[in-house]
Order: C-alpha cells, then structure tokens, then sequence
C-alpha cells in the first residue's frame, strides 16, 4: 500500500491531467453553471465532479500541493471568503456548486413577492450635475 | 484607509455611484455567488466619521442581481439587472418594491447602463445574446440588438454621442453599434481576443477609444475607427479581469478589478500599474469611479465587502 502523501500526489497528478474537455457529462454539467466561464469556478468544479465520479482528494491540500509545485504562487481557489475572520460567512463556492450538482435544495432562499410599489414615486427635483468630461 | 461595508450573506456583482450626490452609492449583490437564491441592492451613504458607509435602503429579489445604473435624470431611481431575466427600476424614497419592472431577456441580465449624454434611455445586455434599448416611461424595449451568439457581458455608452454604444460577450467579440442603425446590425465587429470578452468602457476624453477585458487574460484598448486591430494590449496576466472602467477625470487612468482579488489602476500610456487596492480577500467584481471628487473609487467583491477609498491619481 503506498504512504497517504503519496497516494495523494498521485490522484493530485492523475487530476491534474485528466481530459475534463472530453467528459461529456462534466461538460454538460458545467454549462449549467453560471460564471463557469473563470478558472476558480472551473477549478473547484472539477474538484467536486472528480470525487465523485473517480478518487476522492482533499481540495485544500491539492491546493496546498499545487502552491509547493509552482515554487510558491497562489494557484486558482485560494482565498476563500470563509477564510476571513469576523462573522461567519454563507457558505463556501465549493458547497454551492456541489449542492447544485446534487439537486440539493437551498434553504436560504426567500420568496419575494412580484409587485410593484403602490406608494407614489418621487419626483425628481434635482438638475443632473454635468460629468467631469462635459465641463470645457 | 478604506471604508467599508459588509454585505452579510451577498457576494457583491457591481457597485455604482450616484450622479446625483457625492455622497451615495449602491451595489447589486447576490446570495450564493449569483448561483442560485436571491438578490440584493444596497444603497449606501458615505457619512463623515468613523460612521463609514451605512446602509439606506435595501432591496431584497427573488433571483440574483448582476449590475445596477442610476438613472441620469431622476435623483432617486436606480434600475437592475437579474438573474430571472428581469430589469427593475427602484425608488429609493420607497421600501420594499420595485416602482417598474420589465422581462423580455429570457436568461440572466448581466449588464444595465443608463445613457450619460442622451440621458432618457438605459441598455441592457444578457446571456440570451440581446441587448436591448429602453425608456423606463415605456412599458416595452424600444429596440433589440440580436448578434451576438453567446452571453453579452457588457454593453457600454459612448460618453460623447448619444447613439453609440459598444458590447462584448462569450462569443469572444467586440461590437460597436448605434441605436439609429435601421437594421438593427452593428456597424463593426472588433476581433482578437481569444476568450470570451467580460468587460467594456470607454475613455471619456478620447471618446474613440475604448477597453475590454478577457477570459484570455488580456485588456485591450481599441478604437472605432479601425476595427482590425487593437491599439495596445496589455498581459496575459495571471488571472482575467472582470471588469474596467476609465477614470472620469483623466483619459490617461483605467481601473481593473478581477480574479487576482485586487482592484489595480493602470497608466494606459505606458501599462504601468500606478495603485493596488487589495484589501479584498475573494475575486473583486465591481468597480467604479465618483464623478465628484478625483481618485475616489468604490469595489464590491465575493468577500461580501464594499470597499470606498482614495488613490492618488497624478495630476497630468
């Protein structure tokens, strides 16, 4: 059996090198996330669909990994907005996507009820300041 | 020393100041990263003090909120863009409700930009590929502009003529259009990124010329007259940028904002980067500029913060 940090860099490197553009089911899935145009989002999805459907791997430490492997730099992922101190923040991109991948249900959502405003509007009493660049 | 304000529990998608008052500014925000759930506008008021910027008013939506405009003519109104394909026009002496709403997109409205010269009409552009012009008096769009053939990002007045526009999207291309164009076609394409194109804004002192950003980690400076190619370009850099808008005060300064998690501004004469703002610790989505005083500058970010601060912005 190979030692755990190994067994680790292995599915780090097989992920790394897995055909994700010729997956078809992940491409299908991707698309059905907004914003699944920026590396982070893609990164992370890749991550989730990858537990799923092939070896489970820990997304922090393959960070980890890949920050040692590129002499230091911050790769894609980092800085999560749970990482910041102070009030707890909603939850991780990384849950939300895979919560959507999952069908699972969002129990934060309000519903909002479609109408309009009954009271009156306001009526606009100021002259709109001219721009800086229409001053000359 | 920034202020800043937390928009518990939304990640912020754009922020904007008020034509109007030096003093206000609003953010389109979004639970869940703009995935699924609701959406939320924040007004706020920078007051004096170590009081920072307050919280005015707060509009709750049922889906995700992506940009906002102030209205050019009316002090009090601001219009969004949703993730339900809606565009809604608030009032901010009122609570709660819209005071209009339209729904002709049928995805996800990504950008809205009110016109600054003309100053009766807004744009709006989508992930259904329109853009579409509007007059909030008017119950319908007054126009459509269907070219694209993927997710318009952004679609951007020229400051000088009223007609002009530009957009940029998924399908990696640059359009300039104007809004008499009989056909409806755009009156150029502008081709040479090699990713899907985020970002536009126009220079406001040298209205030929405008910027765009990519997913190919480049911005752009190009102009209308020459369509075939770009005047400078600047990257790759490590990571896109989201989002651009040029200095009101100075055709010589752009600000970025995007996934390095900084907003930075860039010298568009030499590329040199003048000032970081990083005090963001997720990717910075929304940046803008105050029309009032030179250098002020406001950005809203996934790390559920609006950040307003000052750069020092040479004076030539």
């Amino acid at each position: 059996m190979e030692p755990t940090a190994a067994a680790a860099q292995r599915i780090f490197k097989e992920f790394d090198s897995y055909d994700f553009a010729n997956d078809q089911a992940f491409q299908q899935g991707i698309k059905s996330i907004p914003n699944h145009e920026d590396t982070q989002v893609q990164s992370k999805a890749k991550h989730f669909y990858y537990c799923r459907t092939r070896d489970e791997f820990d997304y922090e430490a393959y960070l980890q990994w890949k920050t040692e492997q590129s002499g230091g730099e911050q790769p894609d992922g980092v800085g999560e907005a749970s990482m910041v101190p102070g009030a707890p923040y909603s939850a991780p991109f990384a849950e939300v996507v895979r919560k959507i991948l999952n069908n699972e249900p969002f129990d934060d959502i309000r519903q909002i009820p479609e109408q309009l405003n009954e009271n009156p509007p306001s009526v606009s009493t100021a002259k709109a300041p001219r721009k800086p660049w229409e001053q000359d | 020393m920034a202020m800043r304000y937390r928009t518990a529990g939304f990640k912020g998608y754009n922020v904007k100041f008020s034509p109007f008052n030096d003093r206000l500014l609003a953010a389109a925000t979004s639970a869940n990263f703009g995935l699924v759930g609701n959406g939320r506008l924040s007004v706020l008021q920078m007051c004096a003090g170590p009081e920072g910027l307050q919280p005015r008013q707060s509009y709750d939506t049922q889906d995700a909120l992506f940009d906002l405009t102030w209205n050019e003519v009316h002090e009090n109104q601001v219009a969004t863009g949703s993730g339900d394909g809606s565009i809604k026009l608030w009032d901010i002496t009122l609570q709660q409700h819209p005071v209009a709403r339209w729904k002709e997109h049928s995805r996800e409205v990504m950008s809205v930009e009110w016109n600054y010269t003309q100053k009766t009409t807004f744009l709006s552009s989508a992930w259904d590929g329109s853009v579409k012009l509007w007059n909030p008096v008017q119950p319908k769009s007054l126009r459509t502009f269907a070219e694209h053939t993927g997710c318009v990002y952004t679609a951007a007045w020229s400051p000088r003529q009223a007609d002009q526009f530009a957009t940029c999207g998924e399908d990696r291309a640059v359009k300039l259009w104007s809004v008499n164009e009989p056909n409806g076609r755009s009156v150029a394409t502008f081709g040479g990124h090699l990713d899907q194109v985020l970002s536009l804004d126009w220079n406001k002192y040298s209205p030929e010329l405008f910027a765009t950003s990519s997913v190919d980690r480049t911005i752009k400076i190009w102009d209308i007259r020459n369509p075939r190619g770009q005047v400078s370009m600047f990257g790759p850099f490590e990571f896109s940028v989201r989002r651009v808008k040029f200095s009101p005060f100075s055709p010589h300064y752009l600000a970025t904002a995007g996934y390095d998690m900084s907003a930075s501004i860039w010298d568009v004469r030499t590329g040199a980067v003048t000032h970081v703002h990083d005090a963001h610790s997720e990717f910075v989505v929304g940046v803008d500029w105050s029309f009032f005083h030179p250098g002020q500058m406001a950005t809203c970010s996934w790390d559920e913060q609006v950040h307003v601060f000052n750069v020092p912005i040479p004076q030539n």
